[in-house]
């Protein structure tokens, strides 16, 4: 058998730690055991395992001072460099090792430190900074249309995305990129296998795996002849996931049919693991010429996107302005009916990772961990202060017998150093758990990420393959290095230098500690790390009373609904199988059974849930009144509405009626408006009667406004009501619909009472999104509620590490006193002047800390006002709260060592002189 | 009399079997044969060392042998305290576990 040599790294560390005869014993004894007993029994890995585990059990020994393998003092100037920072690592060891309650503390505060910012940061590195899990991720991008946005003003464009024949000019006319596919997210139900499921999948363009350098695990992709309209064999490619969960992950999959809303698809290729789809979503994707040939000749049916790779030699600045300069041709091509022209851009897939108020959620959260640590590392600078101070006549001691002050000040650094890294240690462990935490905590992406603009998937893509990607790696592992490097270099460096510019003898003649001398060096130094510790500290509090004071106006916010045991959920009917007059029916018959059972107090059907974002919105038109121009008619949040939709959630109705059984396809068209429509649209007036032409839903010919109902927030808890009209359903009939159900039990318990009822209609239908009404209230919030949870959290720590450095510092300055306060209570001062001494000294640094936090607070929190609700980032209230609770703790944490000032007895301290 | 462990204990013991030749491997060998202990590197020459400065135990440098990368062993040998020492405390446990022995059996599995 081949025998490998013991692990070289591990002999030079032992080298390092034993002397000649030790190391040249020790290591032969190990080898011999290594090559004739441990490497034959297990095995070149495990035996390499064994010797690291002895080498390792040996350093502790001598790291711990047990094994005596002692080089003397002596020895040290002739020793290399190594070795006198072995020497240093171990002097530094025992010296922690004696002060077992210090060191504990130190650590602790530096791995919690260390972790909150390994873990903030790894979530940053994950979500903007890792490169995408595509192959060429850099020469990616996204291209788009830029439609004119109405809604916003002239000259003010949104992002939109393609029609077939814009695609098709555009490819046409283009040399920027070398590939090009269109993709579009779509939702199918799979019907054939086992239960019915609605899978997320992704319509792709030939090219789009290749583009994406994306090869499929097993089978192929698409072939460049399945991108052509006259293909007719129907093929999908898989997930992963949905090859395990599906078939078992039998590579027998490749040539099977799947069923995709009832049309059978043949299995052409599996993808790899954690593959989703520019949607990240995705579990099957078809190819795009799949889809209802209508798309593909109309140049204003625009529904794909379209991703692109630049060729080796593009540069992403020529392909902006190529593409821009598209355009022209463009709406030459197909010159828009009514108003301005249409633009196009192109934009790096890597700039659309994220949505600017995550990445600048994350760039807070960043800082206040950051300020977290910077306030520990002022407490163990302080406290290393005091340990110097206490150990002042052992170096003065060893400056005497000729250490060199740089010699003291590197051992210091030593200490300060492996404290470190211990807390960094010890920080990638609370780093990770935290990690893991946040993950189980996460709620449902798609309600969490909300998105602008029509880009919000690829970007809500992006986030999510970006999520997958979070996790400690060797990036995570250097920067708690770093940090605790940093960190390091705050808290030693003071206290180092100052215990090496001692003065050697008056220390040496100088009795004990308590001496007058010198009974208060350090505490200058001292206040202004705790000063500085308080301005942080108010700092986070500030930004976490800004939080919680959002949060606290977004639950008393009128939500226009009443979520509590609605829950809400979408059945789509295939169009092959349903037309609109047969969904309408169907719907129907469904809400009725579901109201015919006890547990159900109230059902109805609509077409958007409350605060889950805006579904859709159109324009109005008045009958009578002269159409305004072009372009500037008002725009209002259009919703179908069953009847008793208002009484299934608990819409109030304010004038008028509400929709009934007799508003059907036949009778006179209606409709019902919100109180803001109201309001807005008919300014004075009373509105109930009049006519309204609605841009949707075949309401272009106008109907008649019957009812007035409450405001209803549809988009999120914090944007105002606009405008909705309600339209009857039965007067539009839709296949896709989406249920409230409202029991006379908690909404959870209807779930597989209305499945049942779903099924025995049609036993192909999957049920989507189920959801209640709470939960989608509590999502609506999550960002920010989570934003200010953290906040709070880390001003909590923030507040505590500055009251104990308060406390520290109070503490020892009457410690080192005592002789001071026992003489001046001998002299006639009570102990209430006593306490009052000691707190207004300690008042005096932290109104600094107060004043200089206050100042730092009015600059930054500005940075907050994106994620603020009703409060403005310079609210005098929650300014002066929370200076006058910084205050008080801060004094609090005083009052301690004030009162053991007062209990200071004059006899004794004068005696023990 | 000066108390010593029973990890102490039984290296003295090894050392009294193994004779004059006994070194690291030797000695770590004998004990994890016979006891089903597994011990560590750190801990076996921490307590060689601490018996050598207590004075129980010798040791001198052996000849370098090819089978361990051409390094020398340390040889250890037992002092007659160390012997002394040992024989007192087997004494003191046999003293202490005498007629106890039914209920002393090692439960084998």
């Amino acid at each position: 058998m081949t025998s490998a040599a013991p692990p070289s790294a591990a002999l030079w560390l032992l080298r390092l730690a034993l002397s000649k005869d030790d190391f040249e014993t020790i290591a032969g004894d190990l080898e011999e055991t290594f090559v004739a007993d441990v490497q034959p029994r297990l095995g070149a890995r495990r035996a390499r395992r064994w010797y690291w585990r002895q080498t390792a059990s040996i350093l502790v020994s001598v790291l711990t001072d047990r094994l005596h393998i002692a080089r003397d003092e002596s020895r040290v100037k002739g020793m290399g460099t190594m070795a006198a920072i072995w020497q240093d690592v171990r002097y530094a060891t025992r010296a922690l090792g004696k002060q077992p309650g210090f060191t504990g503390v130190a650590v602790l505060t530096l791995a919690l430190g260390i972790g909150a910012n390994v873990a903030i940061f790894s979530v940053l590195h994950a979500l903007l900074l890792k490169p995408l899990p595509y192959g060429n991720a850099a020469r990616l991008m996204l291209v788009h249309l830029l439609v004119p946005d109405r809604d916003a003003g002239a000259g003010v464009y949104r992002e939109g995305v393609w029609s077939y024949p814009k695609y098709a000019a555009f490819r046409d006319r283009q040399q920027a990129f070398d590939q090009m596919a269109l993709f579009g997210s779509r939702e199918w139900s799979l019907t054939d296998t086992g239960d019915p499921e609605r899978l997320r999948g992704e319509l792709v363009g030939a090219s789009f795996f290749s583009i994406l350098g994306a090869a499929p695990q097993i089978g192929r992709g698409f072939l460049p002849e399945e991108d052509l309209r006259s293909h007719t064999p129907r093929v999908a490619v898989i997930g992963h996931g949905l090859w395990l969960r599906r078939f078992g992950g039998d590579p027998a999959v490749l040539g099977k049919p799947i069923g995709i809303n009832k049309i059978p698809h043949t299995i052409v290729g599996v993808m790899r693991p954690g593959f989703r789809g520019l949607s990240g979503q995705a579990d099957i994707w078809i190819p795009l010429m799949t889809e209802a040939s209508g798309q593909f000749t109309n140049p204003w049916s625009h529904s794909y996107f379209l991703i692109a790779r630049l060729t080796p030699e593009g540069s992403i600045e020529s392909a902006v302005a190529e593409v821009r300069a598209f355009a022209s041709a463009m709406n030459e091509l197909f010159p828009p009916s009514t108003g301005p022209h249409w633009g196009v851009a192109a934009t790096p897939l890597e700039g659309e990772r994220t949505d600017p108020l995550v990445r600048r959620a994350l760039f807070v959260l960043l800082g206040a961990v950051g300020a977290v640590l910077l306030i520990g590392c002022a407490n163990l600078a302080s406290l290393m202060i005091a340990r110097t101070l206490a150990r002042r006549r052992e170096v003065a001691v060893r400056l005497a017998l000729g250490a060199s002050r740089l010699r003291i000040v590197r051992q210091h650094m030593t200490e300060a150093l492996l404290l470190s890294l211990l807390g960094a240690t010890g920080g990638l462990i609370v780093g990770w758990r935290l990690l893991r935490t946040a993950r189980a905590m996460m709620p449902d992406l798609n309600t969490v990420l909300r998105f602008d603009g029509i880009l919000g998937l690829t970007r809500a893509g992006l986030t999510r393959s970006g999520l997958d990607l979070i996790g400690l790696d060797f990036t995570a592992v250097v920067v708690a290095a770093a940090v605790a490097g940093v960190a390091a270099l705050l808290f030693g460096l003071a206290p180092a230098w100052q215990a090496a510019r001692h003065d050697l003898s008056s220390s040496i003649k100088a009795g004990g500690a308590g001496s007058l001398a010198h009974g208060s060096r350090g505490f200058g130094l001292r206040s202004v790390l705790v000063a500085c510790e308080i301005a942080l500290a108010l700092v986070l509090a500030v930004a976490s009373g800004l939080m919680i004071r959002t949060v606290d106006h977004l639950g008393r916010t009128t939500l226009g609904f009443d979520p509590r045991n609605v829950v809400s959920l979408r059945v789509a009917l295939p169009s092959a199988q349903y037309e609109p007059e047969q969904a309408s029916r169907f719907f129907e018959h469904l809400i009725e059974r579901m109201r015919s059972r006890g547990e159900i107090e109230n059902a109805a059907a609509g077409s958007c849930a409350p605060v889950s974002g805006r579904c859709s919105s159109t324009t109005v038109e008045f009958t009578g009144w002269p159409p305004a121009p072009r372009g500037t008619e008002p725009l209002v949040g259009v919703y179908w509405a069953s009847t008793r939709y208002f009484d299934t959630l608990g819409i109030t109705l304010v004038r008028g009626r509400l929709f009934t059984d007799h508003d059907r396809m036949a009778q006179p068209r209606v409709v019902v408006i919100n109180e803001a429509a109201a309001r807005v649209l008919w300014k004075n007036e009373d509105p109930i009667g009049r006519r309204i032409s609605v841009g949707q839903g075949g309401f272009h010919e106008g109907a008649e406004v019957v009812g007035i109902v409450r405001d209803v927030r549809y988009d999120s808890v914090e944007a105002e009501p606009i405008p909705d009209v309600y339209i009857p359903i039965l007067q539009s009939p839709q296949r896709s619909v989406l249920l409230f159900v409202r029991g006379r039990v908690p909404a959870t318990s209807l779930v597989p009472l209305i499945a049942r009822e779903v099924r025995s209609l049609d036993p192909d239908l999957p049920l989507i999104g189920v959801k209640t009404m709470e939960q989608r209230a509590q999502d609506a919030t999550w960002r920010t509620r989570s934003l200010a949870w953290l906040l709070s959290l880390f001003g909590t720590l923030a507040l505590l590490l500055a009251a104990i450095g308060v406390f520290g510092v109070m503490a020892q300055a009457v410690e080192q006193r005592t002789r001071e306060i026992g003489l001046r209570m001998a002299l006639g001062a009570t102990p209430r002047d006593i306490t009052r001494m000691v707190v207004s000294r300690a008042a005096r640094v932290s109104f600094a800390g107060v004043v200089g936090g206050f100042a730092l607070s009015v600059a930054t929190t500005t940075i907050l006002s994106a994620f603020l609700f009703e409060v403005e980032p310079d609210d005098p209230a929650t300014f002066w709260t929370v200076a006058a609770m910084v205050l008080a703790v801060a004094l609090l944490a005083s009052y301690l060592p004030a009162r053991r000032a007062a209990r200071v007895d004059p006899l004794t301290t004068m005696r023990a002189e | 009399m000066s108390y010593i462990g029973d990890f102490e204990q039984l290296i003295l013991l090894a050392l009294i079997r193994l004779g004059p030749e006994a070194y690291g491997v030797s000695i770590r060998q004998d004990i994890e044969a016979r006891t089903a202990l597994t011990i560590s590197a750190g801990a076996l020459y921490t307590a060689l060392n601490r018996l050598e400065n207590r004075g129980f135990v010798t040791s001198r440098l052996g000849e370098p042998t090819p089978m361990r990368g051409g390094k020398r062993k340390r040889l250890y040998s037992l002092r007659p305290a160390g012997e002394e020492s040992v024989a007192r405390a087997y004494e003191s446990l046999r003293q202490m576990a005498s007629g106890l022995g039914v209920r002393l059996r090692v439960q084998k599995s």
